[in-house]
C-alpha cells in the first residue's frame, strides 16, 4: 500500500477527535473524507500532514513510518480552505515557495512554475498578488502552490466550500481532471457529500472520529454500512421496526404500517438480525413510488405536504402514524397536492435494513 | 476637509448631536491647545533671543537664526569652528537610540509571536498581565531599582562574583549597560503590543502552508511572519526609537559620568541654563533630526507611513 494509516488516534484534553482510524490508500487514488462538522475529519487530515502530533497509530508511505518527521520533511503538499496565500508575494513568487525551500535550481523553478501555472490555467495571471484574485483563482494559485514542489500526496482541507456553487460544480470537475492529469494521491475533506460522491474514487464516511465506511461512491449511497452513513449520505427516510422474521435473504419487519413490509437482506444489510430484534429500515424518498404501481410493500397514505423544486417534487406522506419523505422527477405521476390520496409502495432492494445505531442529526 | 465633515455630519447623525459636538470639541481641544500650539509656541521661541523680562517685547526683540548658528557653529567661550561637542552628543544619542530599538525588537519579536500564535485564552490573558503589571512601578523607582540592580555593589555583580565569573565587580553604570538596559526595558510594552496586534491577524494556515511546503524555522519567519508584520515592526520601532531620543529620567539616573544624552543637554538650557530660546532651538533639532531619520529609515525599508496606522 502506498500510504497507510494505522490505529491513528488524537485526544484533545479528553475529547477523542480521531479514533482508531484505519486505511490503505492506492497510489493516485482520490479519497474523500466525508463527515459533519466537528467529526474529526480535519484533525485527522492535519495528522497526516504533520501538523499534529499523534497519540497512537502510525502512518506509513510506502512502508516508511513518518510518525516522527515534522510537517516540512514528510513532502505532503496542503490547500487550505482560506487558501493561505502568501500576500506579499506575487502568484509565481507563491508558487516558486515551496520549491525555494527545498533549493531547487532557478531555471528549474522557472520552469515548474510555468508548468504549473498551465496546470491550473493562470497564465497571465504571473504577476498579480494574491487581493488582485478571485476567490476562485486564489484557489487555483493555492492548489499550484501545493503540487509545485511534487508532493507524495496531496492534502485537501474543504478548498471548494468559500466558493459559489456554479464555480464550487466546475472547480470539481477540475480538480478532479487535474488529478488524473498529475496522477497523484488526493486526500480530499469535505462536508458536503456531492463533492465526495462526484470527485472521488473512494468515499471515506466518518462519524465522532472514526470511520463508519470506506466504498466507491456508489455503494455508500446504495449500501450504506451503518445507519449513520444512511442518514448523513443523501437523503433517507430512517424508519424504526422490530424484525419479525429473517430468512432466505429476506427479512420482514413492522414498521408501524398497516401490515408488516417485506426487505432485501444480505451481507452487511441486516443479515444478522433476529426476530424481535429492533432496527431501522432505510427507504430513500426517490425509491418510493406514488403511482400504486409497484406490487410489493404497497399502503394507503394521504399527502401532507408538498414542495416545488422545479426538477423535482418533494412530498411528505402519511401512513397510519408513519411520515415518509417521498422524492418524485418533474410532474410525476399520480394525485398532488396535500389532503390527496395515493397509494405509496417501495421495492424490498430498494429498502436497506441496519441494525439500530447513531444517525445523522437533521 | 470635506471628508471630515462628511464624517461628523455622519457621525452626528448616529449618536446624536451632543455627542458629536462633544467629541469634535474634546478632538480640537487636544489637537490644537495640546498639541499644536505649545509646539508652535517652542518653535517661535526657537527663533528669538534669550533677553532678560524687562527686553521681551522691546526694540531687541526680533527673530533670529542665532540659536540654530549657535548649535552648528558655537560660540567664542567654546572657542569658534564647528560645534563638535553638541553635534556629536546628538549623533551618539540617535545611534543609542537605534540600539536600543534593536534590543528591543531582538527581545519584543518572539515574545510577541508566541503570545499572538501559540498561547490561547487563559495563557494569554495571564502573560500580558505579566507584562502590564510591572509597568504599574513608576519610572523613576523602575530606574533607581535598575541602578541598584547593575551597581558596583548590586545584585548582577554580587550572582556574577559569587559564581566566580568575574573577579572583580563590573562597572555597568559607567558602560552605560545600565542605561541600555532601563531603556530597552522602558519602552518594552510600545514594541511588543504593535508587534502582537500585527503578528495576532496572520492566518496560522499561512504558516502551516509554508511548513508543509518545505519551510524551515527560519524560512517562515524571514518569508512568511516578518514581511506580514512590517507595519507593526515599523510602528513599534518608530515609538520606541522617539521615545528612547527624547528619553530624560533614564538618562540622568542610570547614565555614567561620562554620558551625556541630548535631552540632557536640552534640559540644561531650559533649567540650569536658563536661555529657553537655546533649549527651544535644541528641542526643535532633536525633533526634526528623529523625524527625518524615521522617514529616510522607512524609506530604505520599504514601509509607508500609512501602514504604521494599520
Amino acid at each position: 500500500m502506498y500510504l497507510s494509516l494505522r490505529g491513528v488516534t488524537k485526544r484533545f484534553d479528553k475529547v477523542v477527535a480521531v479514533d482508531n482510524v484505519d486505511l490503505d490508500l492506492a497510489e493516485g487514488e482520490f479519497v474523500c473524507f466525508l463527515g459533519p462538522s466537528g467529526c474529526g475529519k480535519t484533525t485527522l487530515l492535519r495528522l497526516v500532514a504533520g501538523l499534529e502530533t499523534l497519540d497512537a497509530g502510525e502512518i506509513l508511505l510506502e512502508e516508511k513510518d513518518l510518525s516522527a518527521l515534522p510537517a516540512r520533511k514528510r513532502n505532503f503538499g496542503v490547500v487550505f480552505q482560506s487558501y493561505s496565500l502568501f500576500p506579499n508575494m506575487n502568484v509565481a513568487r507563491n508558487i516558486a515557495y515551496g520549491l525555494e525551500c527545498r533549493k531547487w535550481a532557478r531555471d528549474r523553478i522557472v520552469a515548474r512554475v510555468e508548468e504549473m501555472l498551465e496546470v491550473v490555467h493562470l497564465g497571465d495571471a504571473v504577476e498579480k498578488y494574491p487581493h488582485e484574485l478571485s476567490g476562485g483563482m486564489q484557489q487555483r494559485v493555492a492548489l499550484a502552490r501545493a503540487l509545485a514542489p511534487e508532493p507524495a500526496v496531496l492534502l485537501l482541507d474543504e478548498p471548494l466550500s468559500a466558493l459559489d456553487l456554479k464555480l464550487r460544480q466546475h472547480m470539481r470537475r477540475e480538480l478532479r481532471a487535474i488529478q488524473q492529469q498529475v496522477g497523484l494521491t488526493f486526500i480530499y475533506i469535505t462536508h458536503d457529500q456531492g463533492e465526495a460522491l462526484t470527485m472521488s474514487d473512494r468515499v471515506a464516511v466518518m462519524s465522532r472520529g472514526r470511520i463508519e465506511q470506506v466504498a466507491d461512491p456508489r455503494t455508500v449511497y446504495d449500501q450504506p454500512a451503518s445507519g449513520f452513513v444512511a442518514s448523513f449520505v443523501g437523503e433517507n427516510n430512517a424508519l424504526p421496526g422490530k424484525v419479525l422474521e429473517n430468512s432466505e435473504g429476506r427479512l420482514v419487519v413492522d414498521i408501524g404500517l398497516s401490515a408488516p413490509v417485506a426487505v432485501a437482506a444480505g451481507p452487511g444489510r441486516g443479515r444478522k438480525l433476529k426476530p424481535g430484534e429492533e432496527c431501522h429500515v432505510f427507504v430513500r424518498p426517490e425509491s418510493v413510488s406514488i403511482d400504486g404501481s409497484g406490487q410489493t410493500n404497497r399502503f394507503d397514505a394521504t399527502v401532507m405536504r408538498e414542495e416545488f423544486e422545479g426538477q423535482v417534487r418533494h412530498l411528505v406522506v402519511k401512513s397510519g402514524e408513519t411520515e415518509l419523505r417521498v422524492t418524485q422527477v418533474g410532474a410525476g405521476n399520480g394525485a398532488s397536492g396535500p389532503g390527496a390520496s395515493v397509494t405509496i409502495s417501495f421495492a424490498p432492494e430498494l429498502a436497506v435494513p441496519l441494525p439500530v445505531g447513531h444517525l445523522a442529526s437533521a | 476637509m470635506r471628508e471630515i465633515g462628511r464624517f461628523f455630519s455622519g457621525f452626528a447623525s448616529r449618536n446624536g448631536l451632543p455627542v458629536a459636538i462633544y467629541l469634535l470639541v474634546a478632538v480640537s481641544i487636544w489637537i490644537f491647545v495640546l498639541v499644536v500650539l505649545p509646539q508652535l509656541t517652542m518653535f517661535d521661541f526657537s527663533f528669538r533671543h534669550n533677553l532678560p523680562p524687562p527686553k521681551i517685547g522691546g526694540p531687541e526683540d526680533v527673530h533670529t537664526l542665532e540659536q540654530y548658528r549657535y548649535f552648528l557653529m558655537g560660540n567664542e567661550i567654546t572657542g569658534g569652528g564647528v560645534n563638535t561637542l553638541d553635534i556629536a552628543v546628538l549623533f551618539k544619542t540617535l545611534v543609542a537610540a537605534v540600539f536600543v530599538t534593536i534590543i528591543d525588537l531582538v527581545i519584543c519579536y518572539p515574545v510577541a509571536y508566541l503570545l499572538a500564535q501559540s498561547s490561547q485564552g487563559s495563557t494569554k490573558r495571564l502573560l500580558v498581565l505579566a507584562l502590564i503589571v510591572p509597568f504599574w512601578v513608576n519610572e523613576i523607582l523602575r530606574a533607581f531599582a535598575f541602578r541598584i540592580l547593575f551597581g558596583s555593589t548590586g545584585v548582577i555583580n554580587g550572582v556574577g562574583m559569587q559564581l566566580g565569573l568575574w573577579d572583580a565587580p563590573i562597572d555597568f553604570i559607567g558602560e552605560n549597560v545600565a542605561l541600555y538596559a532601563g531603556l530597552a526595558y522602558a519602552y518594552i510594552l510600545l514594541m511588543i503590543f504593535p508587534l502582537y496586534n500585527a503578528i495576532e491577524s496572520l492566518d496560522r494556515n499561512q504558516i502551516e502552508a509554508a511548513r508543509d511546503m518545505g519551510a524551515s524555522w527560519a524560512q517562515v519567519h524571514r518569508r512568511v511572519v516578518i514581511p506580514y508584520a512590517k507595519p507593526g515592526i515599523a510602528s513599534g520601532s518608530t515609538m520606541v526609537f522617539m521615545l528612547t531620543a527624547g528619553a530624560l529620567a533614564a538618562p540622568q539616573i542610570l547614565g555614567g559620568p561620562s554620558s551625556l544624552w541630548f535631552t540632557q543637554i536640552i534640559y540644561q538650557w531650559f533649567n540650569s541654563g536658563g536661555n529657553w530660546p537655546r533649549g527651544s532651538a535644541y528641542a526643535v533639532i532633536l525633533l526634526a533630526i528623529c523625524i527625518m531619520f524615521v522617514l529616510l529609515v522607512m524609506r530604505v525599508f520599504k514601509v509607508s507611513i500609512g501602514e504604521i496606522g494599520r
